[in-house]
């Protein structure tokens, strides 16, 4: 009895070795096979060339050695001189209320750990210095972002921190009370219901915070459009007086910009003679240069360091997983698939004072806001032209 | 016999089962020990959370990499070589606030304040913006002695303080043009024009008149031939769409010529030598600019741009001409950084211009793509270097 139990165990030991046995085969002659499952793999960001791609090729001068000299170069607009006929013209397509907003399956998607489609992420950003309690913050930046992974499509909506609308238990108030009243959760709830879209993730960032995160990349170069210049720019960053102002002045053209001086960039207001709608511009110009700038480094090197400097400033249901993911699907969009829209007036909005004339609000024009909002969210093959710009 | 065969098959099984085993579990360890620093918890939550850090803090080092196509380090790399004739020009640019020089040695910096832009070349003189927290001041340097503002920031409430920034020496070095806001105290308006000012302290007069709360002027060049004319960029605002005009202007006349058309956002124009060309820059495409020379007319139909040649594409800022006009000056993006880069210039008989390739001129960490370069002898740079000295404040 002994004896037949010994040898069935001796049978069972060998084949369980042999099974071990045939496994590093196959590691050894399929060395994909186990990467196939996905999720773990991808996080290594070793094995899976979907999630770790080679490192896009710096940004460089287009320089083409052979159109110097050759009869096609771009005209340039002077004035008296024939127009250029290549000058992209912006064209509006005529809405189709009829497609789906968010809720179209994009296809492969590579395995991703995000949503395998179209998702939607909500960017806050608060002026959260000492004139704020810090669990009670209005949100100064409000950025529906799109992205279409299979497509590499990204959409960016600003919408306008004035914008009169009814948030549920409040009444109507500035869109910007429902992160302080209700916190992400009221935020997120107020945006879904008035354009009609699911927020999958949101990130809040604070004054702190988006000066780290553009530190940590080494700077963002922007093109700074015109002149910023502002008399009373809050002097809050760190500081003991939370009521102290500066004057700013950023000279236009490209320029580097450390993370300080791009937070500056994208907070002043009062010398924009567009106010709060250049400054929602400003803010997805700089959005758009953090991307670049993820696009020109290891996403691998950079992200944990990020994160890890970025305790406390930056709140987020996105895992370290999934910035990841979102840093490397950068390196896939190109600059064309990134579709902007301020939703400003006099084209989105109107602008007025609320019913007890207290206050100065921006009012959704909503019948001219959910095309727009339709065809952006839209599957990027199904969308025939360029989109508007800003 | 087959009672021998079956004992050794089943010792020869359960040896190499044991064997190969071995070798597949001490590699499935060593295989999930390269996945485990990445086994990172896939949160779901939507509750309001910061990201977690320990995570990051598991990673191994070796993931860490460094930045896969991160720009070359500064170098001594004598730069000027790449610079046609290089014993005959030297550039001066900014660099973290400072002024630095290309020699053939390699590049020098020149001053050590950390605030210094807008370097300006004149006749025996370099004018320089000197930033401090609210305000600018020109500042002059030359033989004359140590370098002394020509704007001055005397009252200390800050809403006072004014911005003098982009000097332009007039023909001469006892009067020149820049950017201001000196009248925002009387009439509240905050958007810069441009201003004409003199060595002595006197007040400055105002040249362009931007339209009030809708607009400012920027960028102003000036004609070496006839000074009383001049370019320069008229942003302003049409409803919610930005213009960005080059305007040529005849100061002793007040008359005023777009020469861009409104759609065309055009900027940084610079005299030729000769005054007969404008380079400058346009944008017509996204985040895409490109580098243009036209020749400004001024005859028949009044001043308007003629055959734009165009010169290079990226994102481009402050083209200056060298001296003898061989070469155009700018500054681009070399790899993730902005330089300085050449092209070279000829012209034939009948004026027209051909343009060479571009040169990346300055391998540093970067200059400040908003300082105009300079283009200057090496003599004339060598006592820029002089004049500096002690450095300003």
């Amino acid at each position: 009895m002994i004896r037949v139990a010994g040898l069935l165990l001796g049978v069972a030991l060998g084949a369980l070795m042999l099974l071990f046995g045939l496994a590093l085969m196959l590691r050894l002659l399929l060395p994909d096979w186990y990467a196939v499952p996905g999720a773990l793999m991808q996080m290594t960001g070793q094995r899976v060339p979907a999630v770790s791609p080679p490192p896009a090729p710096v940004v460089q001068l287009e320089y083409d050695e052979s159109s110097f000299g050759t009869p096609d170069p771009p005209t340039p607009g002077v004035r008296n001189m024939p127009a250029d006929s290549a000058s992209p013209t912006p064209t509006v397509e005529p809405a189709n209320a009829e497609t789906p907003v968010a809720e179209v399956e994009s296809g492969d998607a590579a395995g991703t750990l995000l949503p395998n489609r179209r998702f939607n992420v909500l960017l806050l950003g608060s002026d959260n210095d000492l004139k704020f309690s810090p669990n009670a913050v209005l949100t100064q930046a409000m950025i529906l972002v799109s992205i279409d992974p299979a497509n590499a499509d990204v959409a960016m909506i600003s919408i306008p921190r004035d914008f009169w609308v009814p948030i549920a238990g409040y009444g109507n108030q500035k869109i910007d009370v429902a992160y302080e009243v209700g916190g992400i959760a009221l935020a997120r709830s107020t945006v879904e219901r008035l354009f009609g879209v699911k927020i999958d993730y949101y990130a809040w960032v604070g004054l702190n915070g988006l000066v780290q995160v553009i530190d940590t990349l080494g700077g963002v170069d922007v093109t700074v459009q015109h002149p910023i210049l502002d008399e009373t720019y809050p002097d809050d960053l760190n500081s003991t007086d939370p009521y102290a102002f500066f004057r700013l002045y950023i000279p236009a053209g490209p320029q580097h910009l450390d993370g300080t001086t791009a937070l500056e960039y994208v907070r002043s207001r009062h010398g924009d003679l567009q106010s709060d709608f250049g400054r929602s511009a400003r803010q997805q110009q700089v959005l758009v240069a953090i991307k670049n700038r993820v696009q020109t480094l290891s996403v691998v090197g950079h992200v944990p360091r990020l994160v890890a400097a970025l305790q406390g400033s930056v709140k987020t249901d996105l895992t370290l997983a999934d910035i990841l993911q979102l840093a490397a699907l950068a390196h896939k969009v190109p600059a064309g698939s990134i579709h902007q829209q301020v939703l400003a007036a006099p084209d989105f909005a109107s602008l007025g004072y609320s019913p007890d004339g207290t206050q100065q609000v921006v009012f959704p024009n909503w019948a001219a806001i959910r095309p727009v909002v339709t065809r952006m969210l839209r599957p990027a093959s199904a969308a025939a032209g360029p989109m508007s710009g800003t | 016999m087959r009672q021998r065969l079956i004992p050794a098959a089943y010792a020869l099984f359960v040896v190499g089962g044991l064997l190969s085993g071995t070798l597949g579990v001490h590699h499935m360890a060593t295989f999930a020990d390269d996945a485990q620093v990445s086994r990172l918890p896939k949160n779901s939550s939507t509750t309001d959370h910061a990201t977690p850090a320990p995570v990051v803090q598991s990673l191994p080092a070796r993931l860490l990499v460094e930045v896969s196509n991160r720009a070359p380090q500064p170098t001594a790399t004598p730069v000027a070589e790449n610079l046609k004739g290089s014993e005959r020009w030297s550039l001066l640019y900014v660099l973290g606030g400072d002024l630095w020089q290309t020699t053939p040695e390699g590049p020098l910096q020149l001053t050590h304040d950390g605030h210094i832009g807008q370097p300006a070349l004149g006749e025996g003189a370099l004018a320089f913006v000197e930033r401090s927290r609210n305000a600018s001041d020109i500042w002059l340097a030359s033989a004359d002695g140590p370098p002394w503002p020509i704007t001055r920031n005397s009252v200390p409430t800050i809403s006072q303080n004014h911005w003098a920034t982009q000097p332009a020496f007039l023909p001469g070095r006892q009067r020149l043009y820049g950017l201001g806001d000196f009248n925002k105290s009387t009439t509240g308006v905050g958007d810069l024009a441009v201003w004409e000012l003199g060595l002595d302290l006197t007040p400055p007069v105002q040249i362009t008149r931007p339209p009030a709360y809708a607009g400012g002027d920027q960028d102003v060049t000036i004609d070496p031939v006839d000074p009383r004319q001049i370019v320069f960029t008229r942003y302003a605002y049409a409803g919610s769409q930005l213009i960005e005009q080059l305007q040529w202007l005849d100061v002793s006349t007040d008359r005023l010529v777009p020469l861009t058309p409104p759609d065309q956002s055009s900027r940084q124009a610079t005299y030729s030598p000769d005054g007969t060309s404008l380079a400058f820059v346009q944008r017509t495409d996204g985040a895409q600019e490109n580098l243009y020379v036209a020749h400004l007319q001024l005859a028949d139909i009044g001043p308007h741009l003629e055959d734009p040649q165009h010169v290079a594409t990226g994102v481009i800022a402050n083209p200056v001409w060298c001296p003898d006009a061989s070469s155009l000056i700018y500054i681009a993006m070399a790899g993730d950084r902005f330089e300085v880069w050449s092209v070279d210039v000829q012209r034939d008989a009948d004026g027209a211009e051909t343009f060479g390739g571009p040169r990346q001129m300055t391998n540093g960490p970067g200059v400040d793509a908003s300082s105009r370069p300079v283009c200057t002898t090496p003599e004339l740079a060598d006592q820029v270097r002089q004049w500096l000295t002690p450095a300003p404040p």
